[in-house]
């Protein structure tokens, strides 16, 4: 199961980041998705696998989807890497990568058989059935209590987000005119941090 | 019975490097840029939730809570730059973006 899986979900990466028609490519990352969510339910992380399917699938693909659509750039796509001569180079990195990746995981990660615990062996363990929580619960005591200040400022961080995402995609209404913002370099760079921040007296 | 968390790891790793791969081979479109870059996002999400649990470690997974938190906004925020892009340049093609040049 997690062998087709995760087998799946590399095949189905690659067709990402292979087929020259958006959708099917953004079709293709769905498919990725839901084969890691599966993945994580086989990790025993049920909650975060549900979890992970609503934000991934439910919202970040149909944006995706939602903007080529809209763009329409579905036609004329070039194909991966044609006539960039990156491949070799890109090769080349990847393999250097992969060892490291492999020498890594080889001498810090070997395999501990001492590790293995009750429930690996098919007995009921009763103090983890009486007095143990669930992944929910855990997670939950967690983000409310020790971690209540980074659980805010996530929060923030999507305000922010999504209020960039307006202002940026902002149409005055009424009207047909876009105003078009364009990167102004010389006010970007000459902007200090005294005059950043002030206070509004009111 | 949970699975070998080499398998699970490896197949971050991979996904890691396919993400990696599009990024590097890809000169034409910035869509294509940032769905690599969400391959990448989820394969390091994928990573902190195996270790998190074979090292019995919840902090992992509220790290990858906030990891998805950000490739949210990350995805918001760059599809907005890209309607802007498109808009103003007409294009989706990553060589227009060299604002110095044009």
């Amino acid at each position: 199961m997690s062998l087709s899986l995760g087998s799946g979900a590399v095949r189905s990466a690659l067709a990402v980041i292979r087929s020259t028609n958006p959708v099917h490519s953004v079709l293709w990352l769905v498919f990725v998705f839901f084969q890691v969510a599966g993945l994580r339910l086989l990790l025993q992380v049920e909650f975060r696998a549900l979890l992970f399917v609503v934000v991934y699938v439910g919202a970040m693909a149909v944006l995706f989807l939602f903007v080529v659509r809209r763009l329409n750039v579905g036609s004329g796509a070039r194909a991966l890497g044609e006539s960039t001569g990156a491949i070799p180079r890109a090769v080349g990195r990847r393999g250097c990568f992969v060892f490291g990746l492999g020498w890594f995981l080889s001498a810090d990660l070997a395999p501990a058989p001492a590790r293995v615990g009750l429930s690996n062996a098919g007995v009921l363990t009763w103090v983890e059935l009486r007095d143990g929580f669930t992944g929910l619960d855990v997670l939950g005591q967690l983000l409310y209590t020790h971690y209540a200040l980074y659980f805010l400022r996530a929060g923030f961080i999507l305000l922010v987000a999504r209020v960039g995402a307006m202002v940026l995609t902002l149409q005055i209404p009424g009207t047909r005119a876009v105003p078009v913002m364009r990167q102004q370099l010389h006010q970007q760079l000459s902007r200090d941090a005294d005059q950043a921040m002030f206070r509004v007296r009111g | 019975m949970l699975m070998s968390r080499f398998w699970t790891l490896s197949v971050a790793g991979l996904l890691f490097s396919v993400g990696r791969l599009g990024l590097l081979l890809n000169r034409h479109s910035v869509i294509r840029v940032l769905r690599s870059m969400e391959l990448r996002l989820l394969a390091v999400n994928l990573n902190f939730m195996t270790h998190s649990v074979y090292l019995d470690d919840r902090w992992g997974q509220v790290f990858a809570l906030f990891v998805l938190t950000v490739a949210a906004a990350e995805a918001a925020v760059g599809l907005g730059i890209l309607v802007v892009f498109f808009r103003v340049r007409g294009t989706m093609a990553r060589e227009a973006t060299h604002l110095r040049h044009g």
